[in-house]
């Protein structure tokens, strides 16, 4: 019994080693032959696979996250593609090549459908600042390294106004930090919270059954990305972005769980 | 000779042919339909190419009548009045071949499938007469046999989907690699950078502190460097005034004495002044006189060897070492 568990141990690892290497062959493949989309597609659509049972076997990080987004980005399936960007982010919500793949998938996938609001994001006023989150934070830091180096510099010379200054710098330092902790609750939440990416272009209906009536008019095109409310029998409750609420099929949709 | 013969024979064979060709072929027995061929162990060979067709290409057939002795008289079969031909296939005539081996008729025809579930190619019959057979008046079908072919498997598939132009792949650069394992800043490296500054500037003021004291550490300390002193220049003096002179500095600079002190009366105030406690008086005062003794008396009752011991001692009990 012993000698079989220890086989198992070992063989595991290594068979989700193989399948990571097929898979990376298979991307490889795909991109010597991308003269031919179509051929090339079949090779990241297999890529995509791989990988696909590789995350499922349990080894997840974000690199395998982003592979994984690729080859199903380069597959032509823009859903998936963007429902695992969405579990890397989970992982480290600011991987700059996470952040940009997903981005560049976004845009691929709204460029081709109409522009309708529910593809739209609010986004915080720090992400509106366009700086990323390590910068923001080492700023933070070290406006309170000098600040606390001036602090201690007053107090040995004894100088009240030198005092007020340092004081000042470490106060700022502090509330910038106070507010980057916000965001990055936030952030945490959002690409934390349960998320159903659209795959087949689909109808948001005021119930779980297709005999209700639309939400609102038209498809949701593909790659919409929506909170998860709940579920029922094969549909999900969904929130929009713009905040619209109503059902979509199970089948029409990736999600991040 | 031999040319008359030779023309002879031709003759011969020339009328035995148009003999042959001009079969008489029954009218009574005859069935229907019949395309008027006639011979001995007729061969019936067809044959379609290609087999594998879409519902929209066609299939050549050909029809290959062997063994005729009267093959310039057979007529065409006519697909078309047989039923199975008519009701799956659009029937088209091609070009008979302009040559044909003696006593064999070819026919060719142009067959469209009407239908994605035909398998085959019905079987056909040619019906002939042999005339090396007998005529029983009772039986008038009896020299009319009938040549059979067997059935040719086909497979009709849909139409074709348009091939697809070869076009590239448009991969953006960000696709154009696969990630690699790359480290990230851990948590905590993140909590030593914020409380780092605080503890290193804390830290800072306390060495700097140590290295410069103030107020009564700064006190003590040159309290003790004074001491220091005076027992250094104890041990290098060599007669009582210079004993006594190290004893009074000290005392000076430990207890912050200010002006001149010429006689033990004057330390006793000046001691007084500092709120120095009474017992620590008598002792400074003490030591003042047994020096006055040792300097001044006639017959001094200690030595200056004694006095340096008492003034050393003196000293380390003011620093509270005893």
């Amino acid at each position: 019994m012993t000698s079989i568990l220890l086989f198992t141990t070992l063989l595991v690892p290594a068979s989700v080693q193989d399948l990571k290497a097929q898979a990376e062959a298979e991307y490889r493949a795909g991109l010597e032959v991308r003269d031919d989309s179509a051929k090339a597609r079949r090779h990241f659509a297999r890529s995509a696979n791989l990988f696909e049972e590789v995350w499922e076997s349990g080894e997840r990080n974000p690199g395998l996250a982003r592979n994984l987004a690729q080859a199903r980005f380069l597959a032509g399936d823009y859903g998936r593609s963007i429902r695992d960007y969405r579990r890397g982010l989970r992982l480290s919500p600011y991987d700059h090549d996470l952040r940009q793949g997903i981005d560049s998938v976004r845009e691929r996938a709204g460029g081709s459908q109409t522009s309708t609001s529910y593809l739209q994001k609010p986004t915080s006023p720090v992400a509106r600042l366009g700086v990323p989150m390590s910068r923001l934070l080492l700023f933070s830091l070290g406006i309170a390294a000098i600040g606390w180096i001036v602090l201690a510099r007053a107090w040995l010379i004894a100088r009240g106004t030198l005092a007020i200054l340092g004081g000042a710098l470490v106060i700022f330092a502090i509330g910038v930090g106070a507010v980057l902790n916000w965001e990055d609750r936030r952030v945490q939440a959002e690409w934390s919270e349960p998320t159903a990416v659209v795959t087949i272009p689909t109808e948001l209906l005021m119930g779980n059954s297709d005999e209700y009536p639309r939400r609102i008019e038209g498809k949701i095109p593909v790659g919409v990305e929506m909170k998860i409310l709940g579920q029922r029998g094969g549909w999900y409750h969904v929130e929009l972005p713009d905040g619209a609420i109503g059902w979509v099929q199970q089948s029409r949709v990736a999600t991040t769980d | 000779m031999r040319t008359i013969g030779s023309a002879s024979l031709a003759l011969w064979l020339f009328c035995a042919a148009n003999a042959i060709a001009a079969v008489d072929i029954p009218v009574l027995g005859r069935p229907t339909p019949f395309y008027g061929g006639a011979g001995s162990d007729v061969k019936l060979i067809v044959s379609a190419a290609p087999t594998d067709v879409t519902i929209d290409d066609s299939i050549l057939l050909t029809i290959r009548v062997e063994n005729l002795v009267n093959a310039k008289d057979v007529e065409r079969i006519n697909l078309e009045e047989i039923e199975a031909f008519h009701r799956d296939f659009q029937i088209a005539d091609e070009l008979t071949p302009e040559s044909e081996p003696n006593g064999t008729r070819i026919f060719r025809y142009r067959l469209r499938p009407r239908q994605l579930s035909i398998a085959e190619i019905p079987r056909l019959v040619f019906p002939y007469y042999d005339p090396k057979l007998p005529q029983p008046a009772d039986k008038p079908d009896f020299p009319f046999r009938r040549a059979r072919s067997e059935s040719i498997p086909i497979r009709v598939r849909k139409e074709a989907p348009p091939p697809i132009p070869v076009e590239p792949l448009d991969v953006p650069a960000f696709a154009m690699s696969l990630a690699e394992p790359k480290a990230s800043v851990p948590g905590w490296i993140w909590w030593i950078g914020a409380f780092a500054p605080p503890v290193v500037a804390i830290g800072w003021c306390a060495i700097w502190r140590a290295i410069n004291p103030v107020g009564d550490r700064l006190v003590r300390r040159r309290r003790s460097r004074a001491a220091r002193l005076a027992i250094k220049s104890l041990r290098h003096a060599d007669d009582a005034t210079a004993i006594v002179q190290s004893v009074v500095i000290y005392l000076a600079e430990h207890f912050e004495l200010p002006g001149i002190i010429r006689v033990p009366r004057d330390l006793a105030r000046l001691l007084g002044d500092a709120r120095v406690d009474g017992p620590t008086i008598d002792e400074c005062v003490a030591f003042i006189n047994a020096s006055d003794s040792v300097r001044f008396a006639p017959f001094p009752v200690i030595e200056a060897e004694q006095l340096r011991v008492q003034g050393e001692n003196l000293i380390r009990r003011l620093e509270g070492e005893r």
